[in-house]
């Protein structure tokens, strides 16, 4: 080839490539109607009548509610699932569980328990648990006719057998501390009898995560651990295949998988699952925007709302979406002057824009404003705390405020009249650094705070707020963080509202108990008092009672400021379904997808 | 030259280039160092391209540096807009909210539109310039002095001290410069402009060594040099007088081509959100935060972009040509 | 030759002592704690079981005492194991899973860059001054110019999303998804890298193509009346490979290293992705194990080229 027709197939390429990018985009527009008429719009319509309590509507349009469906689930077929992240391991007592493993752990290993969509929690491995009257000795009653994928059948002793293994893992044994599990015992063939330090109403809760919920075969996890990691033995619906690690993790349909749907058909319907992690957010709703992948998980509402904005101009997407109890927003460390002084802390929130700060996530229409840990769709909110929370209201901030800076007796040590620092530090994430950004005019604009704005990466971040170096008050002051639990409130909050260091247990007399993971290190004697009686009764209302008491004392207080609810979401390609309404085995309505965390047993592919 | 030097070892690619160009001029001089002549009339000489991106790098440093200037001194109340004001929020001149909208298109008020949070695009461009100013700068100057002193002393004294600083710096050399930078950069609690231009520059000496080392090792061996030392002119005279002179030009040139490869080193660190604390715009990090949304408004995404390679275009046709034109003027002589 | 290889080796052994040292002494100087990753953000901890974990980690040693351990062990070819997926031996469950994947990235884009430089050199060395060359030299310019994750973020959009013609990422082993997959997902991210190396390729190969069309037996070969594609490839060319390959070489070490960024917006399962992970995680040993295996690599290619050098220029053997 001489060089001229050499540089015209140059050129002739390159305009070949932008006419086909620009009829690319023609075409997809092309595809609207077609595809606005598949998969979840269907769902919405046919089945409103069925929409449960704990439905997640937001304002604007959100895709999904939690809901019973009449299609009939279809059989075969693989997907590809973009993650957020590489899981750690394939060891639920070992390794930490996040929401992307939360998708992934679940196709290998049967939960104990199971999340409802009216939040409460009902027998997935086990066909029931019941408690004495003190909530001290739980006992459960196992599924019969289970097998591990080796074969062996699964009996309360398995169960049993777990436990010393569970004693020793990385993440569970915080998790028995926390729960108060000091003993399992095989009381029977299938029942299983739990022994508990101290009364814990909330106990199921515990057995539908990954550190003591889920069951694995406990011979071979306890002859080698790391082998185990290469080859998981679990009960789940799909059998572990193989594992390259920051590339892809493959499952396989379990042909013996004891699960059944309504309808009597056998579980799962996929084939084959290969499970991606794709750090880069961009990249990953590219992935699904070109079918690299048929799913993308996301944690974060701009990456939802570039989703929508792909699909509203034709992709072939449907966006799975849930508003759980996920709230954005930050922490003060009421252990470090002026953070210690309430003023300065209502002063500041009520100096919160959260409306732009929702927009600057790349929430508008799809979060709501933050108040309390609980969203608006949960059982546990409260019309009463979101009437207490300081709302934005700059004039009033600046005077709360004003009042602690013109004290002379303030307790930054500070001369009266001088503006208080503020050092307020996010991880890397662009959207979260533009939420501070927004935080950063306004505080600023009321010429009382000097405010410096860092990012450290997660790790540090996570490290200077934790502060194991100094008796876990931590470095930080003001603190992006995000609060999340769909889980029953005891699960985290008794952790995030205990005594944050040594010193400050002793004078509460309640030596031996501190939580590293009391972020905002507040304590209050009180709270932290109805949190324990919660836990010790089942009654709803009266645990009701006691959250709300909890959420007031945070809205006066204002340790954490909140910003908005932050959606979640799996965007699929549209024949993908069944993600937000499944069921138990028992029939009742499953809770959805919190915190992107997918039910792939139930996930099936619609037919062309 | 020694045996072990014929190949370049080196992370820098630009350096590999100008290695070639480098040696050309080397073996073209023959020994008085080359006349100085005005910058009006240096750019006179040039051709078109080359005219037009000394005249973008004249705007792009020109205008950052005017930024910076009415940031500090002006408090902002030049013509340009505040890079780091959100149109959409609180502003407390009015004591209400603003008007704007954030991914606008571009308008008389928004040349550029405005980015995910509503501030306009043109200024932080602007203000961007001054990240890649300070780094390229600062970079450059650590390169020409630590660096360019370093190699013309090894290449002339030699001996044990050239052994044990060019093995030093093989050592810097040896670590993924990327790798480095990230661990270096991490370290540091608070990651201000200071500390990014201190470890970028600190990681540039390896290579203005290694150029200066090899023109110094070519000079030492002229006539001129080894005529003075016959005479017996005190090394440190010889080194001062005659080595570092004629090193020099070869160093500054080279500095453009690097500066090009440090500012794309800085937008990488951008991209991966690891370069400078925010707000302060850069080139990186706004191509980072429009990328999410590069369905939205692609112009987000492509004005920094275009921004940065057109900055370092132009610092690659000036350098270069700074080059070659030094090579012909010596081979004239 | 013997002495020459001789000092080599030397300073081979003590360039990688200093490499391994800082490397150690940085990574451990990085804030943040193994520990928090390995519990996540979430779990329910108490000291106890931090302690724990930090015993058998061994990071309850001092810093000095861990060094030396690790390097007793590395020489032994013992990198230890990932303190995050527990299990995973540095050497064979991350270096030797990964560096086929680096591997590869880098010697795609190397060939794609090849391909395109020779002819583009060979023009603009050709048609040297004319507009041809100023063409083909201003887009090398360009090319050089753009960073590659602006490439990189502009093909996904438009072979992936806009045209679905390749996937995003998702990459594909040749082990377990065939060639032909493999190379799907392989062909953009080399496509990005390859760019700036075409870029610096085609500028050597023009350079010294000048040079050589300058001498005797190009000016004689022309006299002869062959035909000018003929002299150019036959024998312009060839003197010019040597400074190619050797640059080739060079590069190919570099960009072993060099991947990082596009490792990571491809989601692409190698070394560079690999170490952004773990230095995420502060997985501390991985980090290690990779940076050292890469400045390895890099002074081992470097010392080849070296020593390859000097036994093809006879110039500089007798020097």
């Amino acid at each position: 080839m001489n060089k001229r027709s050499f540089t015209k197939l140059l050129a002739l390429l390159f305009s070949f490539a932008m006419i086909a990018a620009a009829c690319g985009g023609d075409s997809s527009d092309g595809g609207e109607d077609t595809t606005d008429t598949t998969a979840g719009d269907a769902e919405e319509t046919e089945t409103e009548d069925t929409v449960a309590e704990s439905g997640t509507e937001a304002e604007g349009d959100v895709d999904t509610e939690v809901e019973a469906t009449d299609a009939v689930a279809t059989q075969g077929g693989e997907i590809a699932i973009g993650l957020e992240a590489e899981i750690v391991g394939m060891r639920p007592w070992e390794d930490t569980c996040g929401s992307p493993c939360m998708n992934v752990l679940p196709t290998i290993y049967d939960k104990l328990m199971e999340a409802t969509a009216d939040g409460g929690y009902e027998g997935w491995l086990l066909e029931d648990i019941s408690a004495n009257e003190d909530f001290t000795v739980w006992v459960g009653t196992l599924r019969s006719g289970v097998t591990f994928h080796d074969g062996s059948e699964l009996t309360a002793q398995s169960v049993a057998d777990m436990f010393p293994v569970q004693q020793e893992g990385a993440t569970s044994a915080g998790a028995i501390s926390a729960s108060g599990l000091i003993g399992v015992e095989a009381t029977g063939d299938l029942e299983i009898t739990y022994t508990l330090g101290q009364a814990n109403s909330a106990f199921p809760a515990y057995l539908s995560r990954a550190p003591i919920g889920m069951v694995f075969e406990p011979v071979s996890a306890a002859a080698d651990i790391d082998a185990f990691n290469e080859n998981p033995i679990g009960t789940g619906p799909f059998v572990f295949v193989s594992r390259d690690l920051d590339n892809e993790t493959i499952v396989e349909r379990n042909a013996d998988y004891w699960g059944m749907d309504s309808n009597g058909t056998q579980l799962p319907y996929l084939d084959k699952i290969s499970f991606r992690p794709i750090p880069d957010e961009g990249t990953r709703l590219d992935a699904l925007l070109s079918d690299t992948t048929q799913v993308m998980h996301t944690l974060r509402q701009g990456t939802i709302r570039d989703a929508r904005a792909a699909r509203d101009e034709g992709a072939d997407i449907f966006m799975f979406e849930f508003q759980g109890n996920n709230v954005g927003g930050g922490m003060f460390n009421v252990l470090v002057p002026p953070y210690d002084d309430v003023r300065v802390r209502r002063g500041l929130t009520q100096m919160n824009s959260q409306d732009n700060v929702i927009e600057a996530l790349g929430g508008t229409g799809i979060s709501l404003p933050g108040t309390q840990w609980f969203s608006p769709d949960s059982p546990w909110y409260s019309e009463k705390v979101a009437a207490a929370w300081p709302e934005f209201d700059f004039d009033a901030g600046v005077a709360t405020l004003q009042d602690y800076v013109d004290d002379p007796e303030r307790s930054d040590g500070k001369a009266a009249g001088e503006p208080i620092d503020a050092e307020l530090s996010c991880p890397p994430d662009p959207t979260l650094i533009a939420a501070m950004q927004v935080l950063e005019q306004t505080w600023t604009a009321s010429g009382l705070v000097t405010v410096e704005l860092t990012n450290y990466d997660q790790q540090t971040h996570i490290n200077y707020a934790l502060g194991a170096e100094n008796g876990f008050v931590g470095d930080h002051t003001t603190h992006c963080w995000r609060v999340s639990g769909d889980d029953d409130p005891s699960t985290f909050l008794n952790q995030a509202l205990a005594p944050p260091t040594a010193e400050v247990a002793a004078a509460n007399g309640l030596d031996g108990i501190v939580s590293p993971l009391n972020w905002s290190n507040y304590f209050d004697a009180e709270v932290f008092g109805s949190l324990v009686a919660a836990t010790a009764t089942d009654d709803f209302d009266e645990r009701y009672a006691l959250y709300e008491s909890v959420m007031l004392k945070l809205a006066e207080d204002v340790p954490i400021w909140f910003s908005g609810h932050t959606a979640t979401a799996l965007g699929v390609r549209s024949d993908v379904q069944g993600l937000s309404s499944w069921e138990l085995p028992n029939g009742t309505l499953g809770v959805g997808l919190p915190n992107a965390e997918g039910r792939w047993s139930m996930a099936w592919l619609a037919a062309e | 030259m020694t045996a072990t030097d014929p190949g370049t070892k080196t992370e820098f690619p630009s350096e590999r280039l100008t290695k070639v160009s480098t040696a050309m001029s080397i073996d073209a001089r023959q020994g008085t160092p080359p006349k100085r002549s005005s910058p009006w009339a240096v750019f006179k000489e040039m051709p078109i391209f080359v005219k037009l991106s000394a005249v973008w790098l004249i705007l792009v440093f020109g205008g950052a540096i005017y930024a910076k200037i009415d940031q500090v001194i002006f408090n902002g109340a030049l013509p340009l807009q505040d890079p780091n004001f959100q149109t959409n929020n609180f502003d407390p001149s009015t004591g209400e909210f603003g008007t704007g909208d954030p991914i606008e298109s571009p308008s008389w008020s928004h040349w550029l539109g405005t980015d995910a949070i509503a501030r306009d695009t043109f200024a932080r461009i602007v203000h961007g310039g001054w990240v890649s100013l300070i780094v390229a700068s600062v970079a450059a100057a650590f390169g020409i002095i630590v660096g360019g002193f370093l190699g013309s002393l090894v290449g002339f004294i030699r001996g044990r001290t050239e052994t044990i600083v060019m093995s030093i710096i093989d050592v810097i050399l040896a670590f993924p410069a990327l790798i480095l930078l990230l661990a270096m950069v991490s370290i540091f609690k608070v990651r201000d402009l200071f500390i990014i231009a201190m470890v970028i520059g600190f990681l540039s000496i390896p290579a203005y060594t290694r150029v200066s080392r090899a023109n110094s090792l070519a000079i030492s061996n002229r006539e001129f040099v080894l005529a003075a030392r016959a005479i017996g002119t005190k090394p440190a005279t010889i080194l001062r007088r005659e080595i570092i002179p004629n090193v020099l030009p070869t160093v500054l040139s080279y500095a453009m081509v690097a500066a090009a490869f440090v500012i794309v080193v800085e937008g990488s660190l951008s991209f991966l959100g690891l370069s400078v604390q925010l707000p302060t715009s850069t080139w990186g990090n706004m191509i980072n935060q429009a990328r999410r949304d590069i369905d939205l408004n692609l112009l987000q995404v492509v004005a920094p972009s275009l921004a940065l390679v057109f900055t370092v275009l132009s610092l690659n046709q000036v350098g270069d040509w700074l080059q070659k034109r030094s090579a012909h003027r010596a081979s004239a002589l | 030759m013997g002495r020459i290889l001789a000092t080599r080796l030397l300073r081979l052994g003590a360039t990688l002592f200093a490499v391994t040292f800082l490397s150690f002494i940085m990574t451990s100087l990085l804030p943040g704690d193994p520990v928090n990753a390995i519990l996540g953000v979430d779990a329910p901890r108490d000291q106890e079981t931090v302690d724990r974990i930090r015993d058998e980690l061994g990071l309850d040693k001092p810093l000095p005492v861990r060094y030396v351990n690790w390097l007793g062990s590395a020489v032994q070819g013992d990198l230890g194991e990932s303190y995050i997926n527990r299990g995973q031996t540095v050497w064979g469950d991350t270096i030797v899973q990964r560096l086929p994947v680096t591997a590869q990235l880098a010697f795609m884009a190397i060939i794609i860059a090849v391909i395109l430089a020779v002819p583009i050199g060979v023009l603009g060395a050709y048609r040297q001054g004319r507009w041809e060359d100023q063409t083909t030299s201003a887009g090398v310019q360009v090319a050089l110019s753009v960073p590659n994750f602006i490439t990189g973020i502009f093909l996904i959009w438009l072979f992936a999303v806009k045209l679905k013609w390749l996937p995003a990422s998702n990459w594909n082993r040749i082990s377990d998804k065939g060639l032909i997959a493999n190379l799907e997902t392989a062909i953009l991210p080399s496509t990005a890298l390859a760019l700036t190396q075409m870029a610096i390729f085609s500028r050597l190969v023009r350079s010294d193509m000048i040079a050589t069309l300058q001498e005797n037996f190009v000016l004689s070969a022309k006299a002869k009346g062959l035909s000018d594609r003929y002299v150019l490839f036959r024998h312009a060319l060839r003197p010019s490979s040597l400074s190619l390959a050797t640059i080739v070489g060079i590069n190919f070490g570099a960009l072993l290293g060099g991947t990082v960024v596009i490792e990571t917006l491809f989601a692409i399962p190698g070394l560079g992705f690999r170490l952004i992970n773990a230095i995420n995680q502060r997985d501390i040993l991985v980090i290690q194990g990779i940076t050292v295996f890469v400045a390895v690599a890099y002074v081992l290619i470097n010392t080849i080229v070296d020593l390859l050098y000097t036994v093809l220029d006879p110039r500089i053997r007798k020097g």
